[in-house]
């Protein structure tokens, strides 16, 4: 049964990147928040979520996202996602919450909207 | 054309949710459900189960629900059966407020999005059934 992979990078000017594979759910929302909330511990606020090979989020992974740009916008930083798959951009829709992200096509272009978040 | 019947076993355990979205797929796609519809019922009916999980306060021995399907060409009914506290998600829900960033709250709110009814009843010896219905297309 396929879960839930993350991958992790960060930059050396403080930029966090998340590569995430397979399903979002009720079962490993955990996983994600917890990683968020390591970051934020180490005043992390600026992230780069490449969403192309998640094929699953519910409204528990959705949650995660919602709440996680709400602490990086309040610290000056920001979440950019980079091509959702179908699936997770029409989940995101269906919830009204598509418009409070930055959504990108690239690694690149979600840094280029990071820069102008830097400290 | 009489509509067709799938009955699961759900074990009410978050590790199972996978496994259960896999089975419907499958069930989805043997019956030749649009894709897109499939997507949406999946999805709702694994919200509805998740709040069944989380919020139900089931026994040790009550963590089964029973999930059965009815397809045909113009709709699927999907009746979602438990022995959880009482509890009515049919009142409709407000878009949720994202300016606040809240982390939680919004599974009630897709499922009234996706499907096009929505039915409750407690039963006289305990269960909880809810139906939900959506037009295929």
């Amino acid at each position: 049964m396929p879960g839930l992979k993350i991958q992790r990078e960060e930059s050396r000017d403080g930029l966090v990147y998340f590569e995430l594979e397979g399903l979002l759910d009720a079962h490993n929302f955990e996983t994600l928040e917890g990683l968020f909330e390591k970051y934020f511990a180490q005043d992390a606020y600026r992230f780069v979520i490449d969403l192309r090979r998640l094929e699953y989020v519910s409204s528990s992974g959705a949650g995660v996202f919602i709440g996680a740009v709400g602490t990086c916008q309040d610290n000056g930083g920001d979440i950019v996602l980079v091509q959702p798959s179908q699936e997770v951009r029409e989940i995101f829709e269906l919830l009204g919450v598509l418009q409070i992200f930055p959504v990108v096509r690239t690694r690149e272009e979600a840094e280029e909207v990071l820069a102008k978040k830097a400290k | 054309m009489e509509a067709l019947r799938h009955q699961i076993c759900v074990q009410a355990d978050p590790r199972r949710l996978g496994e259960l979205r896999e089975q419907l797929f499958q069930i989805c796609s043997a019956e030749d459900v649009p894709a897109h519809t499939a997507r949406l019922l999946v999805l709702a009916i694994d919200e509805a189960i998740s709040n069944v999980i989380e919020h139900g306060q089931l026994n040790e021995s009550d963590k089964i629900v029973d999930l059965s399907m009815e397809i045909d060409p113009e709709r699927i009914v999907a009746e979602i059966c438990d022995r959880g506290k009482p509890f009515d998600p049919t009142s409709a829900r407000p878009e949720p407020d994202t300016s606040s960033h809240p982390r939680r709250g919004f599974g009630l709110y897709l499922i009234h999005k996706i499907v096009d009814e929505i039915h409750y009843t407690r039963t006289d010896d305990g269960h909880n059934v809810l139906t939900l219905t959506k037009e295929v297309g």
